[in-house]
């Protein structure tokens, strides 16, 4: 009887707790399995007051109510979704977290490889078509015997006549060896037509120009920092080494970046082993700091500068700057463009990626390389040593070479420099820098 | 023995009901909680928008990939950024872009200060200027040298202005076009589209550099046009920023400098009174809960004042929602189905008839109805639908032509968006959109006095009907 009773007691004493127990149980089965509201969660999102938008679960809901009930004929939904991924995107205000769809993402694929697949040739715009001003080296158009002056007057049978040139250039580029019809018109010549294959093509990152034979002073362009740009360098300062050059020029305008690991190799050959050429900065602190690479100098010891502009963005803010901090060479020319942030592209699904915008850099000396935009206005990217402007029209070819004022400004303190070096005095030279450097 | 597994059975069972109601009282707390939740969210953020929804999480998406495409770019910028990201800013973002892309100027996001402007308009309170404005899009050419080329523009027009408001006071008339505001041009069509016509014609270099020097000055003192209906529709805060803006308004061809100020306009949702002791005049400002509740005690009123018939105002009427529209058109009309809405299912419309929510009561008066180009979207339906479905005339000018129909949604953090998803026609197909509504009587005057017998030729017109009517009868 006793034993009994002491049962029901127990009996009783388990029910509250069971009661709890189930609450609990419950609760715990809807914060993992989302089968139910959660109080606890809903208590929590309370506490905040402002719910947050889930992205997705906005999107999708948007997307489905436009896919089922929206009275126009809806964009193709892939479209519809690429533009609001950068919509989405547009809200970080970085121009380079972006998204790439398939399009972009296979010309920026091109770019960085510096090859695309066409018939290798430099295009202007021309009454009725489009002119060749020269074909590249090894070309298939050079192959193909198309001569500068030649103008494209149609493609594959399609008149260029209304075609704007960027348009024109598109029509002759495709995949590789596939076949191009185009339509010459060369002087009084009756038109002909050329079939050519288009193959990949090696786009211009290096030329080298002797700017004053008499000093000996090259000019180096490098137009972007492709894969191939250093080895394109390498050849470049070989010929300028056999040539008995005495002055370098390095010309970082117009240049838009490329590779970082480009970057480096290229100022590896300018600034021996182990110097600091970049320090990564992520959102969690310092991530990396990038050095020359050793073996790689190129053990030029003469007097050099580097040339910037407007634009030269990125990588080309990366060397120069190295170069400035390490001593090596002065900035001439006029304020960068200012793009000092590590992109990092990640693929996505059907053939997109996406380019975000992972770390900044900062120069040797801690300088930020990326531009702010203040009251509307872009302020930063680097400052020249030496600030010389060109006319507004000023355009980077060889015809317009007589209003170069910042080339004319290099050759003027690369003379100055060699004239102190000839009479054999370091002191001079650094006398030279100094005057450079006020 | 047995008697004990009995007693043992019982009292587990007991314990398992004492879980299972543990479990369930949880369960029905939660869903509580949902429900309340709800209600919560809305009058936190904005005055209860009486037709809203919630996009429906039900529908399927016909691509789900694209989904996943876009939550991975969203998962991968948020964790790989270089700073934090502002997650609703790029929610908003992208709805933003997405119903931007649908080049429907009634399809639009409304941030969570757009959407409590948007509740408040509806709710008779109107910030900034004090107009209902629109977008409205038009093909014309663009003549470069000897030769054309399409153009494409989308104009800032102010639908209507609302009564006692700033821009009433300064004179603006619907159908304006606002083209720059504090001489900043409101973005209108692509100031280069004359630089890629040029292109396209391969003109010398000089001639292109000049044409994007000229875009390019265009641009530099330019508005876009949400910003533009953004400056329009606020009432600043601060007294220091309540001076006037300056508008350049295009005007049947002619250019007008006008001051407007930004004020809040609360507008009366219903004025009515009885005319002449047998004409009942109503006119309400909006349709939405409000006029439409008043609508019918004043409808009451005027029925036991001896109303001969009816004349409704729908001047300048441009804010409004379907649902008091229906239950307004209800007390006029004589047959269930009032008007009939074409949609979009799949690649296909269809046209599904548009009914009242509940069988008409109607008031079995001649009813006059006053337009002009400021009655707009639901507005225009209700003048249709009277004119369709009772002994109706609509007197005054052509009207808008909107006929969109637009689901307002809302969502959880306060945005929210709208959706064109039909078009209003006529009982008998008539569509309107674009086109306007052609009054049975035109009358071009406009009134010195509106509302007034003796200063507004549209009423007296529409009064001579119906003592037609009366004498018919």
């Amino acid at each position: 009887m006793r034993e009994r009773g002491r049962a029901w007691v127990y009996t009783l004493l388990l029910m509250p707790l069971l009661f709890v127990g189930g609450f609990v149980v419950s609760e715990a089965y809807a914060v993992l399995t989302y089968s139910s509201p959660s109080l606890l969660r809903d208590s929590l999102r309370n506490l905040t007051r402002r719910e947050t938008l889930e992205p997705t679960d906005a999107f999708r809901s948007a997307l489905a109510e436009v896919e089922a009930h929206f009275y126009g004929k809806p964009p193709a939904i892939d479209k519809l979704t690429y533009t609001s991924i950068d919509g989405m995107l547009g809200a970080l205000e970085d121009p380079y977290t972006r998204f790439m769809d398939p399009d972009a993402f296979r010309r920026m694929q091109e770019d960085t490889t510096g090859s695309f697949t066409g018939i290798g040739a430099l295009l202007e715009d021309a009454p009725g078509g489009a002119r060749i001003v020269r074909p590249l080296p090894n070309s298939p158009a050079q192959k193909a015997g198309l001569q500068p002056g030649d103008i494209i007057i149609a493609v594959d049978g399609k008149s260029l006549e209304r075609v704007a040139l960027d348009e024109a250039v598109r029509m002759i580029r495709g995949p590789r060896f596939t076949e191009v019809k185009l339509t010459i018109r060369r002087g009084d010549q009756e038109p002909f037509t050329v079939t050519i294959k288009r193959d990949l093509v090696e786009s211009p990152t290096v030329d080298v120009y002797l700017e004053d034979d008499a000093n000996k002073i090259y000019r180096i362009w490098l137009q972007n920092f492709s894969e191939k740009a250093p080895a394109l360098l390498d050849r470049a300062l070989r010929q300028i080494k056999q040539e008995g050059g005495r002055a370098i020029i390095l010309d970082l305008r117009a240049n838009p970046g490329g590779l970082l690991d480009s970057a480096i190799e290229v100022t590896s050959r300018f600034i021996p082993g182990d110097k600091v050429v970049v320090s990564v900065v992520g959102r969690q602190g310092l991530l990396d700091r990038k050095s020359t690479l050793r073996g790689r100098y190129a053990n030029l010891d003469v007097p050099m500068v580097v040339l910037i502009n407007g634009g030269s963005a990125s990588a080309s803010e990366i060397v120069a700057g190295a170069l400035r901090d390490h001593k090596i060479a002065p900035l001439i020319g006029e304020d960068s463009f200012g793009k000092g942030l590590v992109q990092t592209v990640i693929p996505t699904s059907q053939n997109t990626a996406v380019a975000i915008t992972t770390a900044k850099y900062l120069t040797p000396n801690g300088t930020d390389l990326n531009a702010k935009i203040v009251d509307g206005k872009r302020v930063g990217g680097l400052k020249p040593d030496i600030e010389v402007k060109n006319p507004e029209d000023w355009r980077m070819t060889e015809e317009d070479k007589a209003r170069d004022k910042q080339l004319q400004k290099a050759l003027e303190v690369l003379r100055e420099k060699l004239n102190a070096s000839q009479e054999g005095n370091g002191i001079l030279r650094a006398q030279g820098e100094a005057e450079v450097n006020r | 023995m047995r008697a004990k597994w009995l007693r043992g059975g019982i009292s587990l069972l007991a314990l398992a009901l004492v879980f299972a109601s543990g479990w369930l009282t949880r369960n029905l707390l939660a869903n509580r909680s949902v429900q309340s939740g709800a209600v919560v969210v809305q009058r936190d953020f904005a005055p209860a928008l009486a037709d809203a929804r919630t996009p429906a999480s039900n529908l399927d998406v016909s691509e789900p990939s694209m989904v996943t495409l876009y939550d991975r770019v969203f998962r991968l910028v948020r964790d790989e950024y270089v700073e934090p990201v502002p997650t609703d800013k790029m929610t908003h973002g992208s709805l933003e872009a997405m119903l931007a892309a649908l080049d429907d100027p009634r399809s639009q996001f409304l941030r969570p200060e757009q959407r409590e402007q948007f509740a408040r308009a509806l709710n008779g309170e109107i910030q900034g200027i004090g107009a209902v404005l629109t977008v409205v899009k038009r093909k014309t050419t663009l003549r470069v040298g000897d030769e054309t080329a399409p153009l494409e523009q989308n104009l800032l027009q102010v639908v209507a202005v609302a009564p006692n408001s700033p821009a009433e006071k300064a004179g603006l008339k619907s159908g304006d076009f606002i083209d720059a505001i504090a001489g900043q041009w409101v973005i209108s069509e692509d100031p280069f589209a004359e630089i890629a016509q040029l292109q396209r014609m391969h003109s010398p270099r000089e001639q292109i550099r000049q044409a994007s020097e000229r875009a390019r000055k265009r641009l530099e003192s330019s508005i876009s046009l949400s910003e533009a209906i953004r400056r329009l529709s606020q009432t600043p805060t601060d007294a220091k920023d309540a001076k006037p803006l300056k508008l350049t308004v295009k005007r049947a061809g002619q250019t007008l400098e006008v001051e407007v100020a930004c004020a809040t306009t609360r507008v009366r949702p219903l004025e009515y009174r009885l005319l002449e002791g047998r004409w009942g005049y109503l006119r309400p400002n909006l349709l939405n809960a409000a006029a439409s509740r008043e609508f019918a005690n004043a409808l009451r009123t005027l029925k036991q004042g001896g109303a001969k018939g009816l004349v409704i105002d729908l001047r300048g009427v441009a804010v409004g929602q379907q649902e008091p529209a229906l239950q307004m058109l209800s007390l006029i009309a004589t047959k269930r189905q009032v008007a009939q809405v074409e949609y979009r299912a799949g690649n296909r419309y269809k046209v599904r008839p548009l009914n009242l929510p509940k069988p008409p009561q109607p008031a079995n008066l001649p009813v006059a109805v006053l337009t002009d180009r400021g009655t707009y979207n639901v507005a225009e339906l209700t003048a249709l639908a009277i004119r369709q479905t009772a002994n109706a005339r609509i007197f005054g000018m052509p009207t808008f032509g909107d006929a969109s129909q637009t689901n307002l949604y809302q969502l959880k953090d306060g945005s929210g968006f709208t959706l064109t998803v039909g078009r209003y026609m006529g009982l008998d197909g008539a569509k309107f959109h674009q086109k306007g509504i052609q009054p049975d009587v035109r009358v071009a005057a406009e009134p010195r006095m509106r509302g007034q017998l003796g200063g507004d030729p549209a009423l007296e017109r529409a009064i001579s009907w119906l003592q037609s009517q009366e004498k018919r009868s």
